[in-house]
């Protein structure tokens, strides 16, 4: 019973790093938003402005809550960083972070969001270490290794 | 004739409707390489919606999903339609059902969770479309 009213730790999202370029220039000045959606339903959002270098940079996002000491509770982040370019939202990064911990896989994709605004937004495949289904995101970024484009 | 849904694409798309918040600020309809395969999926606006469980619920309901159906377009699972209906809601968890997916048969006379049946009564006009 004491479970329910015990608070956890709940990681949103890790530390993000990025470079936005427009036709391989930086663009300097950009706001980028992050949106976190967790179980809890509310929106926690917040942004930052690229530098001379187009880079930017969100820190780790976590918070306390009791639900992931409730029975039946799915504990998911719907996680996106994303851009507005002419009236669109761009994403850089799209995608459901399971459960409550860190996920390397998602650390690792989230502090090398390196994009051109001119690349097309795709839908890619990244390994999951805990599970056989394969996480995905959707994003205009592109990364070396572990990025299958379906 | 697929009788049974393969517990991976089960698991996929009982994790949809978890994914569709109306106020998302982007827009997209990502599917899973597996499930675009097998199903089409209306997702453009946004989940459907359900009440249950009295005035709480229908006010999360405007914003957040409720359930999905997928129709699948192989030769071995065509015409049929899945529901995936997302679990508890966390605020007031009022019925037990955390996940229900399978293939629609229409009434079987089986036993269902009370909660659940007057969910899905709430969201039968959606499917019917």
């Amino acid at each position: 019973m004491l479970g329910l009213f015990k608070k956890y730790d709940v990681h949103l999202c890790p530390e993000v790093r990025g470079r936005i370029l427009d036709n391989s220039i930086p663009v300097k000045g950009l706001t980028v938003h992050r949106w976190l959606g967790y179980t809890d339903e509310v929106e926690r959002k917040d942004f930052t402005i690229t530098d001379d270098n187009g880079e930017f940079y969100f820190p780790e996002y976590n918070i306390r809550s009791k639900l992931p000491g409730r029975l039946f509770v799915e504990n998911l982040t719907v996680q996106v960083i994303y851009v507005c370019v002419d009236g669109e939202n761009l994403a850089l990064w799209d995608a459901v972070l399971e459960g409550i911990n860190p996920i390397e896989a998602f650390n690792k994709k989230l502090v090398s969001l390196n994009c051109d605004l001119t690349n097309e937004q795709v839908d890619f495949e990244f390994n999951n270490e805990s599970s056989q289904r394969k996480h995905n995101a959707t994003s205009i970024c592109r990364w070396s290794e572990d990025f299958t484009i379906y | 004739m697929q009788k049974q849904l393969p517990p991976k694409i089960a698991a996929e798309l009982a994790a949809l409707p978890y994914q569709y918040i109306k106020s998302k600020p982007t827009k997209n309809s990502r599917l899973s390489p597996l499930l675009k395969k097998q199903f089409e999926i209306s997702l453009s606006e946004s989940a459907i919606k359900g009440t249950s469980g009295g005035l709480p619920f229908q006010l999360f309901n405007k914003t957040y999903g409720f359930a999905i159906t997928a129709r699948g377009k192989l030769e071995s699972n065509k015409d049929h339609h899945v529901i995936a209906i997302r679990g508890t809601k966390v605020m007031v968890p009022d019925w037990m059902t955390n996940l229900n997916i399978g293939f629609v048969s229409g009434p079987n006379n089986k036993d269902v969770h009370a909660g659940f049946m007057k969910a899905f009564n709430s969201l039968k006009p959606a499917f019917e479309k």
